[in-house]
């Protein structure tokens, strides 16, 4: 058996890493311990969420694959933010889990050049610090050109409930142990991570009659570009308890019994979604606590109560569990934990996520520090695609921060790392109102299409509906409203304007929408999503213009590149400790150096001033060269 | 460390004693060489060094091991007799043995790279070597000692707390977070009202770091020129008795006690003239007189309804004593230029309008604090108001941006050229 590109993990990194290798037209072959995992949400059954949605669509945008999947498998879907503006909007699909798989495997199965194969990882064939071959179960090995490593939480993953601990990567799955070691050998800095889970509850035994219903959003959004509504399987509602005095009471009688705070976990975990004991804990004066029940599955059994994960012993999780409204004879079926895994420090990689160290293994997803299903799939496009590209011996495809969600994540792993687990947020984005989810296929699928991640079908879509705003915005723009449109403007409520405006500027006005305009003009209203991106680019141009100028300023003021293989010792004012940390990130431009953390002013200041003048200096050596040469 | 800098940080020319500074990386062997001396850190040494041939010149030196000195570098400053051969000669030698020559500021300049102090502290020394007045002292060295620093921190800290509970408006939503609009507008009140206390702060700051500037103003042919010319000690203006002979300003530098101030001497104002060139003097003057922290307004006996009609720090002078008297009643103070008479009186007066409601300033600032302040300022006063769920994300991006243009007070990273600037405002050996 041969590839060009092997995919280690099944998860949402490593399908989508093969999916997006197969998509660019290279032989792939991914590995996993069992095929019926391939997909599996291991931690709550939801996909989208602030920031988060806003990978996924990007996802989408470059035709991966976790988006449509989300949307077969979506029983209940609301849109975030959704009073906010726009761009920060977000979607948010409670999934099935079962569904959610399936439709991921069958995604792969139909993928032309991509081959799954079963087994454990157990060596990797490592010769002058370049990867070839790996070796699957005792001694079967498999060469390869690329490999990209997705463990997720297997590497070395201990699970932890009360004061028992086990080897796992999640309940009832093996961890990778022979693999991390070989890791470790090679010497790549490695840290543990702590993540952890709720215990799952029996529907029957919830008292549903007394709890808070959540319906989904009417009208239904959808997660992916191409998707409609039909799509969606048979939708039902999410509910809402808290945790109360007793609750709390509870945990902390029992605080002592936690692996947290008894020391037995080293990991850190995320600040942004702490345990139960945590959250008592670090907030004291908080007297509840809410928990957003999410269904499992239109036929599962099983409810997720998102907001207790937890790692504290079963006697005390029966107990608090029980001390909930609506849960007072809850039946738990499986007992929540945490996960403590190996992780290594992203800033060993390049942005198309090739570890520094080994050339040609690439890794993605939790192995990087991240947390969620999200980030760990983005990593995966990104890395997938470039061990193609590279192959293929074609320019590498790294999306900047300027223009998406996948560049801030990249970029903020290989210069910040980590040191809790990272998940997305919108505040990570200097260009917030830019990077939407309603402009995610005009900010990505062109570019992909041309490195071969997009289908011509979707390519065909997405140029229609650029098409379309193109020329309804010069429709738009010659349509004007002058001061003797008596009979316009006062449809509209607004004064008389001073000179023609014209309906594009107008739909500026915060008071103005689309439909309202086109009502008083009496024209024909184009299709929502062509009306949404006129609308809100016009309702944010002013913004967005100085945001792009901001950008622009910014390429130019510090985006001053700076050499590979640059060497720092040569820099005047810059200490030892700080020449360190440059070298070890290697950041491509003083825009990324600025960021590393323990980076001071006075050194960028020092990097700037060299790099200014080395930069006049070859523009001098140049003018003189071809003054000469003339 | 990097090659070691050599400069003279005294002023030029002849004086009891000369500085040459060294710091840098060959400044211990500099002073092995020359002095056959141990590089102990914090102490000062007399030792003989040979210039030339059958010359020893005696220094006192003091050494300072890095990271513990000015630069971050090792330091050595040389105390010798203050004559420029000997500074010249003595520079030649650490030259030889592996300095060169500092560029203007390049010390401080190296102590900001080396992270001894920051943007705005190394601002601050250059405005301490330029003070002119012991207010103006007091208010950079409280800069150069952070003090201004602080104060920076302090806005950002505040504007910060609004910035948490915007950003997770958005980014936690899905979570019981209940962020309170509220108490982020509340928030955001007082965050203005500190800011609004800070720029004037600032303009207090700039205002007295900046050359005190006194205007000598009047109808011709009163004395002007005679009056600024006892002040400033000097024969700067051509006094004459014909109307209107000084036709451009011409400013000298004054000093009472402890403060300095540039006094000009303006045109009269001689409102019937049809002579163009004059007519373009006194424009001048009046612009002068816009810009000036105190306007001696002189009369004499035969222009007494003479008044410039503006308000503001305005000191009447009535000159010519010596031939008329002041009528009853007359405000300010009497003088004669010709027989020197009172002018103590005058100069007493002149510092007390100067430099009252000075002495508060908490630091020193400048131009360029201000112009960042005011940007920060545009992005607060253009921050939809009430900050509302519907316009959260638009307030966001202006917080942001304040946010922004309040940290390049401290940290340099929008604007990459001033750097230069700054530090080429120094004189060499600072």
């Amino acid at each position: 058996m041969k590839a060009d590109i092997i995919v280690i993990g099944g998860g949402h990194a490593g399908c989508e890493a093969a999916a997006a290798a197969a998509r660019i037209g290279v032989k792939t072959i991914l590995i996993t311990h069992k095929f019926e995992t391939i997909g599996q949400m291991s931690c709550n059954p939801a996909i989208g969420g602030v920031g988060k949605s806003h990978l996924v669509k990007e996802i989408d945008a470059a035709d991966g694959i976790m988006a449509r999947c989300a949307d077969r498998a979506a029983i209940h879907l609301k849109v975030l933010n959704s009073s906010k503006g726009p761009a920060v909007r977000a979607t948010r699909a409670q999934a099935d889990r079962e569904l959610y798989k399936k439709s991921v495997q069958k995604e792969l199965k139909n993928l032309e050049n991509l081959e799954i194969v079963e087994g454990e990882v157990t060596d990797f064939g490592i010769q002058n610090n370049q990867i070839g071959s790996v070796t699957v179960g005792e001694s079967k090995i498999l060469k390869a050109q690329k490999v990209i490593l997705t463990t997720g939480t297997f590497l070395n993953g201990k699970l932890f409930t009360g004061m028992d601990n086990n080897e796992g990567g999640r309940v009832g799955d093996n961890s990778s142990k022979k693999l991390a070691e070989k890791l470790r050998n090679i010497d790549f800095s490695v840290g543990r991570l702590k993540t952890g889970t709720p215990p799952r509850i029996h529907k029957d035994s919830i008292n549903w009659e007394i709890l808070e219903e959540q319906k989904g959003d009417v009208p239904r959004p959808t997660i992916s570009f191409l998707s409609d509504q039909s799509i969606h399987p048979k939708q039902v509602p999410c509910f809402i308890t808290r945790t109360n005095e007793k609750t709390h009471e509870i945990i902390i009688g029992d605080l002592d019994r936690s692996p947290m705070f008894s020391g037995k976990i080293e990991g850190i975990g995320p600040r942004y979604c702490p345990s139960i004991e945590d959250k008592i804990f670090r907030f004291k004066d908080k007297k509840s606590h809410q928990i957003f029940i999410e269904p499992e599955g239109l036929n599962s059994d099983l409810i997720y109560p998102n907001g207790i994960s937890t790692s504290l012993p079963k006697d005390c999780q029966e107990k608090f569990v029980r001390s909930i409204e609506g849960f007072e004879s809850a039946k738990i079926t499986q007992y929540g934990y945490a996960v403590e895994y190996d992780f290594f420090d992203p800033r060993e990689l390049h942005e198309t996520l090739e570890t520094r160290k080994i050339k040609n293994l690439y890794f993605a997803g939790q192995i990087n520090g991240t947390t969620g299903y999200e980030e760990a799939a983005a990593q995966g496009l990104v890395a997938g695609a470039n061990a193609a590209l590279s192959f293929l011996g074609k320019d590498p495809w790294t999306p900047s921060r300027e223009e998406s969600y996948l560049g801030v994540l990249i970029d903020d792993l290989v210069t910040l790392g980590t040191k809790e687990p990272y998940r997305m947020f919108t505040s990570r984005s200097e260009h917030r109102l830019i990077l939407r989810e309603d402009n995610a296929d005009q900010r990505i699928t062109e570019k992909a299409y041309r490195v071969g991640l997009v289908s011509e079908s979707r390519y065909k879509i997405f140029s229609e509906k650029k098409n379309k705003i193109i020329k309804e915005k010069d429709k738009l723009a010659k349509l004007f409203l002058r001061p003797e449109d008596e009979k316009i403007y006062s449809s509209l409520k607004i004064k008389e304007p001073k000179s023609a405006t014209s309906f594009l500027d107008l739909l500026k006005r915060p008071d103005l929408d689309f439909q309202d305009l086109a009502k008083a003009f009496s024209i024909e209203t184009p299709d929502n999503d062509i009306v949404f991106d006129i609308e809100t680019n016009q309702r944010y141009s002013g913004y967005i213009k100085r945001q792009m100028d901001e950008i622009e300023k910014m390429k130019k003021n510090r985006n001053a590149h700076i050499p590979s293989n640059f060497d720092y010792s040569n820099v005047k004012g810059l200490s030892a400790e700080i020449t360190q940390k440059l070298s070890k990130v290697e950041p491509k431009t003083l825009a990324q150096a600025w960021r590393i953390p323990g980076i001071t002013p006075a050194a960028i200041s020092a990097l700037m001033v060299y790099l200014k003048r080395n930069e006049t200096e070859t523009a001098d050596k140049n003018a003189r060269g071809s003054t000469r040469e003339s | 460390m990097d090659q070691a800098i050599v400069a003279c940080s005294t002023p030029p020319g002849r004086g009891a004693i000369s500085v040459v500074r060294i710091s840098g990386r060959e400044a211990k062997s500099i002073i092995d060489n020359l002095f056959s001396l141990e590089f102990d850190h914090g102490t000062s040494k007399v030792a003989e060094t040979n210039l030339s041939e059958g010359f020893n010149e005696k220094c006192l030196i003091s050494c300072f091991e890095g990271p513990s000195s000015y630069t971050g570098e090792d330091v050595a400053e040389i105390s010798c007799h203050g004559n420029p051969l000997i500074v010249r000669a003595l520079i030649q030698k650490c030259i030889e043995l592996g300095a060169r020559n500092a560029n203007p500021g390049e010390f401080t300049q190296r102590a900001f790279l080396n992270n001894k102090i920051d943007l705005a502290q190394s601002e601050a020394v250059i405005d301490l070597i330029n003070a002119s007045s012991s207010a103006a002292i007091v208010a950079a060295s409280k800069s150069v000692s952070g003090n201004f620093g602080e104060n920076v921190d302090k806005i950002l800290e505040s504007l910060r707390k609004i910035r948490i509970l915007v950003e997770s408006s958005i980014d936690f939503s899905d979570q019981d977070t209940n962020i309170d609009f509220m108490q982020i507008n509340a928030l955001f009140k007082d965050f203005r009202r500190h800011l609004e206390d800070f720029d004037k702060k600032i303009e207090e700051g700039i205002r007295i770091m900046s050359e005190h500037r006194v205007v000598v103003a009047g109808p011709p042919n009163v004395g002007k020129s005679s009056i600024m010319n006892i002040l400033s000690g000097e024969e700067a203006s051509i006094v004459t008795e014909i109307k209107g002979t000084t036709r451009d300003p011409i400013y000298k530098k004054i000093q009472i006690k402890d403060l300095q101030a540039d006094i000009y001497d303006t045109a009269g104002i001689n409102e019937e003239t049809v002579d163009e060139i004059e007519k373009l003097g006194i424009d001048k003057s009046r612009s002068l007189i816009e810009g000036a922290d105190l306007i001696l307004e002189v009369v004499d006996a035969e222009n007494m309804d003479f008044s410039l009609k503006k308000d503001g720090n305005i000191l009447k002078v009535f000159n010519k004593s010596d031939i008329s008297s002041p009528p009853q009643g007359f405000e300010g103070i009497v003088v004669s230029a010709l027989e020197k008479k009172n002018i103590s009186a005058l100069e007493e007066k002149i510092y007390e309008l100067l430099s009252s409601g000075g002495s508060d300033a908490l630091f020193s600032a400048r131009e360029r604090h201000r112009n960042l302040v005011k940007k920060a300022f545009k992005e607060i006063d253009s921050c939809p108001g009430p900050i509302d769920v519907k316009n959260v994300d638009i307030a966001a991006e202006h917080l942001k941006l304040a946010d922004i243009f309040l940290g390049d007070i401290k940290s340099p990273m929008s604007a990459d050229d001033f750097l230069g600037e700054i530090f080429s405002s120094f004189c060499i050996g600072k």
